[in-house]
């Protein structure tokens, strides 16, 4: 006989198992990549045992990548993934670049990790996210509030994941209300070389629909999504959309969705965002974001004499002072 | 669009699509301006020449589909060709298959007859489904049943052994005990029932849905043994069992892939496998199947 071996589960805080790590997706020479440092420096604030890996497309600069390596982040180059020709079939144009995220199931070198949008901040340790079962894929539920789910029946029926109590499914529907939704902005998965194959042969064979890799995702594993609490993906229009839903205390990770919300470009004049909750979030973004305390340290002089050579990358890329003011411009 | 209009024009578009049972879709209008909206069955034409996902896959299920007929029907039809294949998104889907095959059991037939096969998968990445059609075209349909896209239950075994998780690779000694196991040692006996060597097949297929053709032709069974709970019964009884796990040592796959498993590579290592079958009253099959001697990947710690 044969058995198969199976691991004991050992606390994670006690050693960090190497296959385990956090990962987001950068594209372009644009401001997102302030959003990856942020996050970079969010996940070592909150102490987490793993590592952070940035699947970048090849046209994002080099200089940027220098900046992710010098945050102690593993820079990982992935190709495009193209789905099927469509035209007008998403929300928003560049939701296509998304598709690429889908990339992340082939490093297989991990056998679980964390997705985590460049737009998203953590503010609380994640890190037990890494134990849910095996097998699902988890995530938060979205809400469908937001104006830019107009194109669903959903949004105009008043129908929303959070509060499914709210509208009475109409009976002339003659269907049950749809299978649970997650927001692709965050989840918990096991890569495989398997599963990624698996993903690249439906795509092409799925028509394109409005929220892209969202919508696929949520296709694809949909009878194997197990839903988690929304504290570990706080989409930022709950807090106006559902009062009282959430306790703003009691959350980890807030996902800068909305119009206006992304820290590095905030203005406070888009809708809502002259709330002070709101403005909060932005300033305990921003505090992370020039803690330099919580720059990346190496572990030899080697790597400081790097740092030090990259930290000059960095003053020349930002242009400016790092700053938060709600009635300023953008940084960026 | 008003969401009553949406809303109508889904329900539509499933009772056109049950109205064949999900398998004849082709012709299922969608409006341009819902199209990628409704979550609905991926249609695909063999007789053209359009990408098919899981080529190889596909035709097995097809020939699973068969065997159950074959089983019920006391028929020995041949797979032919696959003419249509529907499936859903899902990593773990259903799949609508209409193909031709060939009755080799009645002298004189060659024209081939057309079947539509129903899988239901019930986990990714492994072997787990539920043949819930298998019917000639020509067949009576007389227990019309409503349409649901996905379905989730399966056959249910009556006998407390083929219940449950697949049990572990039996030792030398529990292999003796000829009233559960008959072991075919006899290679002419093994080859004579081609369903042995399609079960080998859907484990790997499961497992790796880009398994190719030519990995699975290298295939070398080495030994068979069949476990049922009829006791001490001929061979024929055996392979006709309603329920029975089979047992299935080969060698020459080189490198198996199973999420989340490491395996030691090589044309020459023994392998083993084992499926349970599991028909039932409603006509059901279900399969269930794992590749044994694989490791749980081990974690490495800094």
């Amino acid at each position: 006989m044969t058995p198969e071996t199976h691991v004991d589960m050992i606390n994670a805080s006690e050693k960090a198992p190497k296959e385990r790590a956090y990962v987001t997706f950068l594209a372009g020479n644009g401001d997102y990549v302030k959003g990856v440092v942020g996050l970079a420096k969010g996940l070592r604030k909150v102490k987490s045992a793993y590592p952070l890996v940035v699947a970048m497309l090849p046209d994002v600069p080099e200089e940027h990548r220098e900046i992710l390596r010098s945050q102690g982040c593993i820079v990982r180059e992935i190709e495009p993934v193209h789905p099927p020709d469509s035209q007008d079939a998403y929300a928003r144009a560049y939701y296509i670049i998304n598709y690429s995220k889908l990339r992340i199931w082939n490093f297989e070198e991990y056998n679980k990790m964390i997705y985590l949008d460049a737009d998203i901040q953590v503010f609380g340790n994640i890190d037990d996210l890494f134990d849910m079962q095996d097998g699902y894929l988890h995530g938060v539920l979205s809400c469908f509030c937001e104006k830019i789910w107009s194109y669903t029946p959903l949004y105009s029926i008043g129908y929303c994941q959070y509060c499914p109590e709210k509208v009475v499914w109409p009976a002339e529907m003659e269907s049950a209300p749809p299978s649970p939704y997650f927001n692709a902005g965050m989840f918990v998965f096991e890569p495989n070389p398997l599963t990624y194959e698996s993903l690249l042969q439906t795509l092409q064979v799925t028509p394109p629909t409005p929220f892209a890799e969202q919508d696929f995702l949520n296709m694809f594993f949909g009878k194997v999504f197990k839903p988690v609490s929304p504290v570990y993906n706080l989409i930022l229009s709950v807090l106006w959309r559902h009062p009282g839903k959430v306790d703003l205390e009691s959350v980890k990770v807030v996902h800068y969705c909305p119009p206006g919300s992304k820290p590095w470009r905030y203005t406070g004049e888009e809708p809502n965002m002259d709330r002070e909750d709101v403005k909060m979030l932005i300033k305990k973004w921003w505090d992370i974001y020039n803690d330099e305390s919580l720059d990346f340290k190496p572990k030899s002089p080697a790597d400081l004499e790097a740092t030090v050579l990259e930290s000059t990358i960095i003053a020349s890329v930002t242009e400016a002072p790092l700053s938060y003011s709600p009635a300023a411009p953008s940084a960026a | 669009m008003a969401t009553d209009d949406f809303f109508s024009l889904q329900r539509e578009y499933w009772r056109q699509v049950a109205e064949s049972d999900g398998f004849d879709i082709e012709s299922v209008q969608i409006p341009p301006s819902m199209y990628g909206r409704i979550n609905g069955l991926i249609p695909h034409n063999c007789e053209i020449n359009t990408p098919l996902p899981y080529r190889v896959l596909g035709k097995h299920y097809a020939k699973l589909g068969l065997h159950r007929y074959n089983m019920l029907k006391g028929t020995k039809f041949e797979f032919g060709r696959l003419m249509k294949f529907n499936m859903l998104q899902n990593c773990v889907a259903s799949f609508y298959i209409t193909l031709e095959a060939y009755d080799y059991g009645v002298p004189g037939t060659s024209h081939p007859q057309t079947f539509q096969v129903r899988i239901d998968e019930k986990i990714f990445g492994s072997l787990d489904l539920t043949v819930s059609i298998a019917r000639r075209t020509t067949d009576e349909v007389t227990t019309k049943k409503p349409f649901i896209h996905h379905y989730h239950g399966g056959a249910v075994a009556d006998n407390i052994i083929f219940k449950g998780e697949l049990p572990d690779w039996p030792s030398d000694d529990v292999l003796k005990d000829r009233e559960r196991f008959y072991v075919i040692m006899n290679e002419s006996e093994w080859r004579a029932t081609a369903w042995i060597s399609l079960y080998l097949e859907l484990v790997l297929c499961a497992h790796d849905k880009f398994i190719t053709n030519t990995d699975l032709s290298r295939l070398s069974i080495e030994k068979v043994a069949i476990e049922t709970s009829i006791g001490d019964a001929l061979l024929y009884e055996r392979l006709e069992a309603k329920s029975a796990n089979v047992y299935i040592w080969f060698k020459r796959l080189e490198k198996p892939r199973v999420p989340q498993q490491v395996f030691v590579t090589g044309m020459d290592v023994e392998r083993k496998a084992i499926i349970r079958r599991v028909m039932d009253s409603t006509g059901y099959l279900t399969l269930v199947g794992k590749l044994c001697g694989g490791v749980t990947k081990v974690r490495q710690f800094n």
